[in-house]
């Protein structure tokens, strides 16, 4: 039997295509609010992902549309490739109606679950335990779908991790836990938060396949993502993907990465994985020059759309406040 | 009279309620463009140069030296 | 057996009905937690026979994981299924409490509606039973305290099939506190599987004309021999048992002691910063002026739970003690 990693399938040049516009789309948005929050045009808190898109661009093209995805306050990203509109990701961290919540969640805690965006959270590691429950409810629904868990390298140190990567090998539930190790926890280095090397190696513990990739590859993305998913969706168990990546902006966007080494950024920076990409699909022939440039335009033009249909939309009205408390005003 | 974008003063942090202003780096009434930096803020010790997201010409209606809560109108900018 | 009659059961097996009979009219029902599968049918017995008649998929033994048990939970809830996880003691519940508190507390309202929690968080409270300070906390206070959740102390084994049972079905995240020491009071509980008990209505468990006596869960038993021993000295108690917590029936709580102009809350729960605390202040508010003696409040001690019987029975409320607070109450009256 051949190892997806080493032999994958070769991802189809439609694929590839796809794949690319999912990671243009999300360098584009993350440009715009950076510029937006920079300029004072936009108030809202940011902690950006820009550097991870090509992990991104594997839940666009590895899961249904059926399949859940799990994320976390960093993940902008993720939910760009589940395919949340951009006008309700933007809308929901500018606080207008239009939000995906109508504003009451913010940034942290957009969901949409008709595309399968169950829950963001705020709580580092706790959307892993929530993950198990909807892998669980998927095989009680006697459904196929599977389920997706994105989360940081500083999540695997949390109880939660732990407790739920336990059940979900226990049970041998559908789910993919992906971890985005952008190499720090907050402010503090990875390799400072725990005594094993490879997050990959943290399954072994659980007895549960674990596999480390280079996140910033969208093939390699792509093949690990399909072997898990099958993996899953077949009654296989979970997997633990560590992908290995970068962030560009530190936690929170006006972080002044005073803890990182500004050579380790600029390398990365160097290394951008949507340029990257880019540039190998041209020299591969899957697109040429025009057509990688025509994307970049169409996904820049996409966004600034949205910011000026979300700037349209109005901001939630004071009778919001205390809707959605309980399902009924009067339970209270 | 064209489109007047408000200039207001960056959420440049998580923790951040309030901005120093430290100087302005433009007249007013100056023509200004997008991307140009406007003003010098300080939050935290820390002074970051503030650009323009439009251009025009800009209306200052804001003092250097003092400290303006996030999210305050410190000027507009006029489109033609 | 038609569908008026009524059994005497235990609590505990009351609150076993609930179970079974929504796990047998509704396929979305899951149980959840340690050791509640059979043959150990859970610490206390009250999930026996559950697993064996339902399958292991629907009774899930769980490890000891308190966050992944709630987590877990929330998860399928997100799902449309109706998830009863179990946290064997209350104590325990802090090692889940960020999930009910930052999840299912919230997810409707941060959502803006488009996701929801309908779990009941199932959980006992072992005090007065000499275990100690980690495992005989009454912590209902805490979820009293977080917008978005309901809080539910059955006293009866009526009240708690019929509570259980809305519990379950509502569309909201229930913390269902159960008290190990009440779990062989008897009762009649009503046959029909269909009985419940609308959350958010508080009930008279004696009528009275001198004092209200508020409490919930253990106390109305206390509350209710209080209520026999004065009444040889002419002394009239009302009973009034709030059921829930969350939400809070304000309207009964103002009726009865606007009808008697007094009060006394009882709680196993500390006394400062208590559930009382909230009642006595919504008493004041509402009946200033009116009352003929300040609310009083009889809760546990501001200790650590001692082990050492007599101890531990000096921390908690007692007969002797609300008996005292009543007179107390009569005796300060402007009346």
């Amino acid at each position: 039997m051949s190892d997806p990693l080493l032999d994958p399938e070769p991802v189809s040049p439609a694929e590839q295509q796809h794949m690319f516009e999912v990671m243009a789309l999300a360098k584009a948005c993350d440009e715009r609010l950076r510029k937006g929050i920079s300029t004072g045009e936009f108030l809202t808190v940011y902690w950006p992902s820009r550097g991870q898109e090509a992990i991104a661009a594997g839940f666009a093209t590895c899961l249904r549309s059926d399949d859940r995805l799990v994320t976390t306050y960093r993940g902008l990203h993720d939910l760009i490739g589940k395919g949340v509109s951009l006008v309700e990701i933007l809308g929901e961290m500018l606080g207008r109606q239009a939000g995906a919540c109508g504003g009451k969640g913010g940034t942290m805690h957009i969901a949409d679950p008709s595309v399968g965006l169950m829950l963001s959270t705020g709580i580092v590691g706790a959307g892993i335990p929530v993950a198990v429950g909807l892998a669980l409810a998927a095989r009680a629904q006697k459904s196929d779908r599977v389920v997706a868990v994105s989360f940081g390298d500083g999540a695997t140190n949390t109880g939660s991790f732990h407790e739920a990567a336990n059940l979900a090998a226990l049970w041998q539930l559908p789910l993919v836990l992906v971890c985005q190790n952008n190499g720090y926890a907050e402010m503090t280095p990875t390799v400072d938060t725990m005594h094993v090397k490879d997050i990959a190696d943290r399954a072994a513990a659980y007895n549960m396949p674990g596999v480390k990739i280079d996140g910033n590859d969208p093939r390699e993305v792509h093949a690990a993502f399909t072997a898990a998913v099958d993996r899953a969706r077949s009654g296989g168990g979970p997997t633990l993907i560590e992908c290995v990546t970068y962030r560009f902006f530190g936690h929170f966007f006006g972080d002044q990465m005073a803890y990182i080494p500004p050579e380790e950024l600029e390398a990365a920076k160097a290394a951008d994985p949507v340029v990257r990409f880019g540039d190998l699909l041209v020299q591969e022939g899957v697109m040429d020059r025009s057509q990688v440039e025509e994307t970049e335009e169409r996904v820049k033009r996409q966004v600034e759309e949205a910011v000026v249909e979300v700037m349209a939309s109005p901001k939630p009205t004071i009778d919001a406040l205390d809707r959605d408390v309980y399902a009924t005003t009067e339970g209270r | 009279m064209g489109e007047q974008t408000p200039v207001r003063i960056p959420k440049l942090s998580l923790a951040i309620s309030e901005a120093g202003l430290v100087e302005w780096l433009v007249d007013d009434g100056a023509t200004v463009v997008e991307g140009q930096a406007l003003y010098v803020i300080e939050t935290d010790k820390v002074e970051t140069e503030i650009e323009a997201s439009t251009s025009g010409v800009i209306h200052r209606a804001a003092e250097a030296g003092e400290t303006y809560p996030v999210g305050s109108e410190i000027a507009t900018i006029e489109g033609a | 057996m038609t569908m008026d009659t009524e059994t005497e059961m235990t609590v505990r097996e009351a609150v076993s009905l609930a179970l079974d009979q929504a796990m047998g009219q509704d396929d979305r029902v899951l149980l959840l937690g340690e050791d509640i599968a059979d043959p150990g049918g859970g610490v206390s017995g009250v999930t026996a026979g559950l697993s064996t008649k339902y399958g292991a998929d629907r009774v899930l033994d769980t490890p000891i994981s308190e966050a992944a048990i709630v987590g877990a939970a929330i998860g399928a809830a997100l799902e449309g299924m109706l998830v009863v996880p179990e946290i064997m003691i209350m104590d325990f519940i802090g090692i889940a409490i960020d999930q009910i508190v930052n999840h299912a507390a919230k997810l409707r309202y941060m959502t803006g509606g488009r996701t929801s929690c309908p779990i009941t968080v199932r959980t006992a409270v072992f005090g007065g039973l000499g275990s100690g300070a980690t495992h005989s906390q009454s912590l209902e206070a805490w979820f009293m305290h977080i917008p978005g959740l309901k809080v539910i102390v059955p006293s009866t084994p009526r009240d708690a099939k019929g509570l259980l049972t809305s519990a379950i079905f509502d569309p909201d995240p229930c913390v269902f506190m159960e008290t190990v020491l009440t779990y062989g009071q008897r009762g009649l509980v009503p046959d029909d599987p269909s009985f419940s008990i609308p959350l958010g209505q508080a009930d008279v468990k004696r009528q009275g004309s001198d004092v209200t006596i508020v409490t919930y869960g253990r106390g109305v038993f206390d509350a209710l021999t209080v209520a026999d021993q004065l009444a040889g000295d002419g002394i009239d108690v009302e009973v009034l048992d709030l059921r829930t917590l969350v939400p809070l029936d304000t309207d009964r709580i103002l009726e009865s002691v606007g009808k008697t102009k007094r009060a006394v809350v009882v709680h196993y729960a500390t006394t400062f910063a208590g559930p009382g605390a909230e009642v006595a202040a919504t008493i004041a508010e509402g009946l200033f002026g009116e009352l003929l003696a300040p609310v009083q409040r009889v809760g546990a001690r501001f200790t650590p739970i001692p082990s050492a019987q007599e101890l531990e029975a000096a921390t908690f409320p007692s007969v002797s003690s609300i008996a005292d607070a009543v007179r107390q109450t009569l005796a300060g009256s402007h009346g």
